[in-house]
């Protein structure tokens, strides 16, 4: 008759954790029994057979080389970070994404979790795992903007277009971000931006906020840190269901920024009351679709959707440099800086936008052109859309300056009346927060 | 794994540490899938990288060496996709030569033979039970480290370990039987 005794304990005779006496015990018996002793010599060739045949050493050599790696790239952020370059001016820059949730009720979580904290977490670890071994993505995003804003801007009214963005990770990690009239460049070492009305391309460092609030779809799992931190902190603002063959997590995010004045809410997304709500593959949970809303009380409106999303297509070197530039000038934040140093200081804003409206109606360019770097760049058509618009106007009134959302600067109101004699109310957009500290104005022209 | 780490290292000094107890393990493991110590090498320091990256989110992973295998797994996984027709259709010639025991060999040939014939057969055992068979005997983990990577009960695990192994066993003799009766 045959003895199958060891086929019920082949797991522990090949556990660690089994006690010397019962592994003595059971060796005692294989040592007796031929059944077993032939299928114990079995399992033992083919444990021998299963071994990598390779020569391993302590891994000293592997763990300098992998630590070696890693301080250089401590180092390049480093001597970014105090060479000054890593200064995010030139767009309103969404800080860290810390996002204020207001209380959500009726909440349902998927009941094959245990709790709301362990369902966030478990999506999360799972997503990391699945995006960890990227080689590359292609996004595609239709969001309700206009060509040449700015790529976190977004406007309930607009029509949707295409952002489009290329990722490729790796040591030196490449993206692009495109979309009608704007393009991003990262080649491993620094960010360019096109823009196509502008006469320049603006050279930023690695971390340079060009994409704003964009720019935590590079890493796609840090837009599930960012949201499901939340879940961690308030469980009860993120709803996790499943439906079908995918998982929808919702996130309800409120508008960041000081809005005693709503001027600026909804004019990007971090100041937007948002309704965010993602889709996940149920077995992968690789992130599927993404939708944000603009919630308002009469009906949520959706200002951007993520159409696509294919994960490791090959990328050419090719997308990962501006091949033509159509001549246009390269020009880095320091240079820019330096042109800022030539504007307008130690005057309250109202009076600075007073200067720069009066100085459009007298076509006083040269003045007009202090602030703003972007002026007096030959090629620009930002002068020339100023020019059409203001030259020869007649400034009515300025306002109270105030603030809105997370703008790093102020807006001035000012009423003023065009050479056709029509009136025209805007909002001048203007900072300091350059070295310099002089005036510079950013948009509502 | 063998010292709980409890969160995934958060400076080079932890990492060392880290990687001390772990990078054998990870490379063993990288290598029984890739088949050689280069590109097994080449993976895990890829994947150690990209994960001291975003060491920060990793801080909520409860068993960073456990992810980190699983990790290994996958990139180790997706360049073998990667490799091209030719070098796939010549290691499947490899194991097909592997099948046939007609002329004698050097012994470390026949060692080789046999380890792809094993290769082989363990690929046809269901994933689950090829990937504990994979993780005890070509990395050298325990049925708890191993249960930690598959998300698993220990008992689990070990029923696919000892369905696999006696399938495997099964699926040899059966083999060498059809190689002597040609």
């Amino acid at each position: 008759m045959k003895c199958d005794l060891i086929q019920m304990k082949i797991a522990d005779l090949f556990d660690d954790q089994m006690s010397p006496e019962e592994k003595q015990e059971w060796l005692s018996h294989i040592g007796k029994c031929e059944d077993c002793r032939e299928a114990y010599e079995d399992f033992l060739a083919l444990a021998t057979s299963l071994r990598p045949d390779l020569k391993i050493s302590d891994g000293e050599e592997q763990i300098n080389k992998i630590l070696t790696e890693i301080e250089k790239e401590r180092t390049v952020v480093k001597t970014l970070r105090a060479s000054g370059i890593v200064w995010h001016r030139i767009l309103r820059v969404a800080a860290t994404i810390v996002i204020v949730l207001g209380v959500a009720a009726g909440i349902i979580y998927l009941t094959t979790f245990r709790n709301p904290v362990q369902a966030a977490g478990s999506l999360l670890e799972k997503s990391i795992r699945a995006m960890i071994s990227l080689k590359s993505v292609y996004m595609v995003f239709a969001v309700r903007t206009y060509a040449n804003e700015n790529f976190e801007s977004i406007d309930q009214t607009a029509g949707f277009i295409d952002f489009k963005i290329w990722k490729e990770f790796g040591t030196e990690p490449k993206w692009r971000f495109d979309k009608p009239g704007r393009s991003i460049i990262m080649d491993g070492q620094s960010q360019y931006q096109l823009n196509q009305s502008g006469g320049y391309v603006l050279k930023g460092a690695p971390e340079a906020g060009f994409v704003g609030w964009m720019k935590m779809f590079l890493e796609p799992m840090k837009i599930l840190e960012t949201e499901l931190s939340f879940a961690r902190s308030n469980p009860s603002f993120c709803t996790v269901k499943e439906k079908g063959d995918q998982l929808e997590l919702t996130v309800k995010a409120t508008a960041q920024g000081n809005f005693s004045n709503p001027y600026a809410l909804n004019a990007t997304i971090p100041e937007a009351n948002t309704r965010r709500v993602y889709l996940f593959d149920k077995d992968s949970h690789m992130l599927k679709a993404l939708s944000v809303y603009v919630e308002s009380e009469q009906e949520d409106i959706c200002v951007l959707k993520l159409t696509e999303i294919t994960v490791d297509p090959t990328l050419p070197d090719s997308l990962f440099v501006f091949g033509n530039r159509n001549g246009k000038p390269v020009l880095t934040l320091e240079e820019w800086d330096q042109a800022a140093a030539r504007g307008l200081k130690d005057i309250s804003s109202e009076e600075a936008v007073r200067i720069f409206l009066t100085a459009c109606g007298k076509n006083d360019w040269k003045t007009v052109q202090r602030f703003s770097p972007l002026f007096s760049l030959p090629g620009s058509n930002t002068l020339k859309i100023i020019q059409s618009r203001f030259a020869g106007s007649r400034l009515l009134g300025i306002g109270t300056s105030f603030t809105s959302g997370i703008y790093a600067g102020v807006y001035v109101p000012y009423i003023i009346q065009i050479k056709s004699g029509a009136t025209i109310e805007g909002n001048m957009a203007i900072r300091k927060d350059n070295p310099y500290q002089t005036w510079n104005i950013d948009g509502g022209y | 794994m063998t010292e709980p780490v409890f969160c995934f290292p958060q400076s080079p000094e932890e990492l060392r540490l880290f990687l001390k107890i772990n990078i054998g393990r990870l490379t063993l493991h990288a290598g029984y899938l890739l088949g050689n110590r280069e590109d097994a090498e080449d993976v895990v320091q890829e994947v150690i990288i990209r994960a001291y990256r975003i060491r920060e989110d990793l801080k909520m992973v409860s068993n960073p060496a456990a992810y980190l295998f699983r990790m290994v797994s996958n990139a180790a996984l997706d360049q073998l996709r990667r490799r091209n027709t030719r070098e796939k259709a010549t290691i499947r010639m490899k194991h097909l030569s592997s099948m046939k025991f007609s002329e004698p060999r050097e012994d470390g040939l026949i060692r080789e033979e046999e380890r792809q014939r094993v290769r082989f057969l363990l690929n046809k055992l269901p994933k689950e039970q090829a990937e504990v068979i994979g993780f005890r005997f070509a990395a050298d983990l325990t049925f708890q480290e191993i249960a930690g990577i598959v998300e698993a009960p220990v008992t689990t695990v070990k029923s696919r370990f000892s369905y696999g192994l006696i399938k495997l066993r099964s699926m040899m003799k059966e083999q060498k039987e059809v190689t002597y009766e040609m």
